[in-house]
């Protein structure tokens, strides 16, 4: 019988392979893949075992870009396969360390912030690092003709930090270098663009997924592969291979041999071949690999790195272990924290409810002197991949952990605090149970709310009892946004943001909440000053205030009536020139120590300092003179709580730990959003992100007029904030000292000086048992605000100290005031610019929205594109508890008028401007 | 075909291979690589798909020829005018 006949034979179902079958087959050419193993994708495979499935090899697809990304590698391989982007379903990874002693750079798939980590621990190297990307971007690596020139050479050209230069290597050399210490240029861009430019990326279900998809790509163009099918030998007469032997002894012809097996390997194939002069050219690394299966998902252990690229020695060492392995450098790979919505496959799961254990394997890389080349042919199982141990009950032993717990050289918080909770609390399984996060989500919405702070919470709860079906997505595993709280062992609640809002808030969360949300706001009485101006005690109310600057600043009554008159009818279309100071000034000429009493607690409230436009103290300072300061009894904890009771009455669906990636905008109009790697639809989407990452990250810049997005850059932040939380022992109690104290020892109001690391003033929230009736507990949170660049240029060890710092002196200066209580406390704990813009996920980590100019933005962004809405703090007067609340009132009509049938997308934009300071001026 | 229905096939073969690109606005007289993320594998892709469709080999020496809408029509009427 003659053999069969194919255009072309390909060898080896590995992702090349499969690729190529793909194309040939697609252009009509007989095309059969020829597979040794019984699984497909070569060294990026899988397999089972023990109820788990285990990746080969994928710790992270590189070149991720988000679906739609004009040009990028993974956007043409996908044109070039007829494939979707989504059909791979690739997710995000949450973000990845390079390590080394004492330093540590994070990336994450945005460039921007890979050049600032840079930057900041290597400020001598900016220009240089800054040529050396200008040199990546524009080097045309593709370029086959180009002659290898060595990656170390042209980089040290650029750098002349060796640390630098060997955190650049390490990375790109452990995924993407087959010689020893060196790498060539072009794969030096290569791989440089591949993980740091674009990103780091993986499919829910592992590689598998991408194997799969291949495979039926393959079949659907008309390919053949078949499995168990080595290849024995390929015969050659005359310099062409005449047939290709398989294993069984059977004989196949084609046109074209295509092998994917290594260079050295295919020669070897070849009966004409001589072995020996092939021996130098045979590949030198391998690696081996450990997986472990921990008893407890990292993420909720607070461990969320994606990849650790580490080395333990000064000097980063990529060569051929004299020992059997090299400890010193390799990388660990949490499969876990990518940004998932769904479990991973049942199969693994079942696994986790016979016994507890988490399917989540957990890798380290090593390198391995590969003296036997053939190695590499077997099936992965038994090419050096291990199995953590298991104890005969079917347990898993804790010491699987040993590379967390052993290893010497990556250090830092979060191994050790993952290796601590570890011990002391084993994972539930239905804990892991928890990770569907978007499961039985509807392909579509009405509205898609994204992020939960109560402009994103009110707006959702607006929309929904006006009958739209909505969506509110949150990152975060909590809601609230910096309306939050957090506890902490020995029973220690603290409120982040919880100091105090004006009157107002009863009016409102009557009106768009609940009476019983509105019944829960209560007075606070004792607002303190302390500083070297002066000091005493106050309601913080109109009544309380003219006493006070009539009495103690003798200023004439008349004068203070006049100031309070203006600042109440201070309106929105006045002129907005005018400044705090110009209006301190006008009413208060010289008296710095009234600009401070007027000027601090507000400072304190929205970031705002002197230079601001008038208006932005005027409607805040009026709302908190018209009854003083309130507060919510019960904590944020019950308030978030009744809140998110109301949203789920009126039906919206709320989902936590889901990340929006991307807005989706179709001809002008938003569509939709990608939100953990799924494509939700929806007629609107509602931002209660930051306004930047909204226009930036979430929609993207083409989508702008660029007249719109000059305006946008011009638009400053507002600053950010430290807060110490201090935990009182159970059982002690301090006395009542005022619920809102600001101290300062700095001569006079001073914004510089209010956001330096120098701290001189600082303003404590105190929260004593009746904060949450029930309660005998009683907790401190002093806030200090911060300008964000001071804590980002720190190093590690420097920010360490910097907290240590911070820390020390909120609690002496609190010593002052209650002597002893620095002993009564028994947890301490700081957050700084890097915490909130970590947890929020704002630009810059700003606590208090944008500076004026933001307002106007926010409110033209419907302009821009339709159905695109943004609330939250913006503009100074649409921050604080009741500005947020109020703004995404205002919003949430816009939405609604959208989205009524046969309305116009920019219709009366420019009453809501009007309409916004009304709304929060009503209060 | 007519020099329309060449046009409408290629903006096919175009649509098919770049999908996600806006062939609205697409202008005749202009190099699809100056208005579209195309690619030189794009360009080959065109080509592959031309034969595939339309049995028309294209060389690579002509592959010049397929810069514009308007000069794809011209290349490949002669081409295509009996089929």
């Amino acid at each position: 019988m003659a053999p069969i006949h194919y255009d072309v034979i390909i060898i080896g179902a590995g992702m090349s392979g499969l690729a190529a079958a793909i194309r040939l087959a697609y252009f009509e050419r007989k095309v059969l893949v020829l597979e040794r193993h019984y699984a497909a994708g070569g060294l990026n495979s899988y397999y089972a075992l023990g109820g788990y499935q285990f990746d080969v090899g994928l710790h992270a697809m590189t070149n991720y870009v988000p679906p739609g990304t004009r040009g990028a590698p993974l956007t043409k391989l996908c044109r070039q396969l007829r494939l979707r982007p989504e059909d791979f379903a690739l997710v995000p990874q949450y973000q990845s360390e390079i390590r080394f002693p004492g330093i540590m750079l994070r990336f994450n798939n945005d460039f921007e912030c890979f050049i600032q980590e840079v930057i900041e621990h290597f400020p001598a190297q900016k220009d240089n690092f800054l040529r050396l990307v200008r040199c990546i971007r524009d080097y045309d690596e593709f370029d086959l003709e180009a002659k290898p020139i060595s990656g170390r050479q042209v980089v040290s050209s650029y750098l002349t930090d060796p640390l630098l230069i060997d955190m650049l290597f390490c990375p790109l050399m452990i995924y993407g270098n087959a010689a020893e210490r060196d790498m060539e240029f072009g794969q030096f861009v290569v791989m440089f663009k591949s993980i740091f430019c674009e990103g780091l990326a993986r499919p829910r279900e592992g590689v598998r997924r991408v194997i799969n998809v291949l495979r039926r790509k393959v079949r659907e163009v008309g390919g053949t592969v078949r499995m168990r099918c080595g290849v024995m030998a390929l015969h050659v007469k005359d310099g062409r291979v005449r047939s290709v032997e398989l294993d069984s002894g059977e004989t196949l012809t084609a046109d074209t041999i295509l092998s994917s097996a290594g260079y050295v390997e295919t020669l070897r194939l070849c009966d004409d071949c001589e072995p020996e002069p092939l021996d130098p050219l045979a590949g030198r690394l391998s690696f081996v690999e450990i997986i472990s299966i921990l008893d407890a998902p990292l993420k909720h252990l607070g461990y969320d790195t994606t990849i650790v690229f580490y080395n333990t020695e000064e000097a980063f060492h990529y060569e051929v272990p004299k020992e059997l392995v090299d400890p010193r450098s390799g990388v660990i790979c949490c499969p876990d924290n990518f940004l998932y919505d769904k479990p991973l496959p049942k199969s693994v799961m079942g696994g986790a409810t016979i016994r507890p254990g988490f399917p989540g394997p957990h890798r380290v890389h090593g390198l391995l002197h590969a003296s036997d080349h053939q190695a590499v042919d077997r099936p992965p199982e038994r090419s050096g991949v291990r199995h953590a141990r298991q104890n005969q009950d079917g347990t898993h032993a804790p010491g699987e952990l040993v590379h967390l717990r052993e290893r010497p050289g990556v250090p830092g918080d979060r191994g050790r605090d993952a290796e601590r909770h570890l011990d002391g609390q084993p994972a539930r399984p239905e804990k892991i149970m928890a990770q569907d996060w978007l499961r039985d989500a509807k392909p579509e919405y009405d509205v898609i709310v994204i992020g939960s702070g109560l402009a994103g919470l009110t707006a959702a709860n607006r929309l929904a009892t006006c009958g739209y079906a909505v969506l509110l997505l949150e990152h975060h595993y909590n809601f609230g946004g910096m309306a939050t709280w957090f506890k902490r062992k020995g029973g220690h609640i603290f409120d982040i943001s919880l100091h105090g809002f004006p009157i107002g808030m009863v009016k409102t969360c009557r009106k768009y909440w609940t009476p019983d949300i509105a019944e829960s706001v209560v007075q606070l009485k004792g607002i303190r000053f302390d500083n070297p101006q002066f000091s005493f005690t106050t309601t913080f109310d109109r009544a309380d205030f003219t006493d006070k600057l009539v009495t103690h600043f003798k200023i004439p009554a008349e004068r203070v009536e006049e100031f309070f008159k203006f600042t109440r009818g201070m309106n929105f279309y006045d002129d907005q020139k005018m400044t705090t100071r110009e209006l301190f000034e006008r009413y208060f000429p010289g008296r710095l120590d009234v600009w401070r009493l007027l000027m601090e607690p507000i400072a304190y409230a929205n970031g705002s300092t002197l230079d601001d436009p008038a208006i932005t103290f005027g409607i805040v300072f009026s709302n908190f003179m018209s009854k003083g300061v309130y507060t919510f009894q019960g904590g944020t904890d019950k308030l978030i709580m009744k809140m998110k009771a109301t949203l789920k009455a009126n039906k919206v669906d709320l989902r936590h730990h889901a990340l929006v990636e991307r807005v989706l905008v179709e001809k002008g109009r938003v569509t939709g959003a990608i939100c953990n790697g799924r494509t939700i639809r929806a007629k609107a989407v509602l931002s209660n992100a930051n306004l930047r990452s909204t226009i930036h990250k979430l929609v993207g810049d083409e989508h702008f007029d660029p007249d719109f997005l000059r305006e946008a850059a011009a638009v400053r932040l507002n600053s950010s904030s430290c807060q110490v939380y201090m935990g009182v022992r159970k059982g002690e109690s301090i006395p009542y000292i005022g619920d809102l104290f600001f101290t300062s020892t700095h001569p006079v109001f001073d914004s510089d000086a209010l956001n330096a690391m120098e701290v001189t003033s600082r303003t404590y929230s105190f929260y004593y048992p009746d904060t949450r009736p029930g309660s005998d507990r009683y907790s401190i949170v002093c806030s200090t605000n911060a300008n964000y660049e001071d804590w980002m240029k720190l190093s590690e060890e420097d920010y360490k100290r910097a907290k240590e710092t911070l820390i020390r002196g909120v609690v002496e200066t609190l010593e002052k005031y209650l002597p002893g209580v620095s002993a009564q406390i028994d947890h301490l704990e700081a957050s700084t610019p890097r915490t909130f813009e970590y947890y929020t996920r704002h630009v810059a980590g700003a606590s208090f929205g944008t500076k004026f100019e933001g307002l106007k933005i926010s409110q033209n962004l419907p302009k821009q594109i339709g159905g695109l809405f943004h609330a939250g703090s913006v503009g100074i007067i649409m921050s604080g508890w009741l500005g947020a609340i109020n703004y995404g009132v205002i919003v949430a009509n816009e939405v609604d008028k959208y989205l009524q049938p046969g309305s116009s997308p920019s219709a009366e934009d420019a009453t809501a401007l009007a309409l916004s300071a009304t709304e929060a001026r009503r209060v | 075909m007519t020099n329309d229905q060449i046009r409408q096939a290629v903006l096919q073969i175009i649509s098919v291979i770049a999908p996600d690109e806006d062939l609205t606005h697409l202008k005749s007289d202009v190099p699809l690589r100056d208005q579209l993320e195309l690619d030189s594998m794009d360009f080959l892709d065109i080509v592959m798909e031309l034969r595939k469709r339309y049995s028309v080999e294209v060389p690579e020496a002509d592959y010049g020829q397929l810069a514009s809408l308007d000069s794809c029509v011209a290349y490949l009427a002669p081409k295509l005018t009996a089929k």
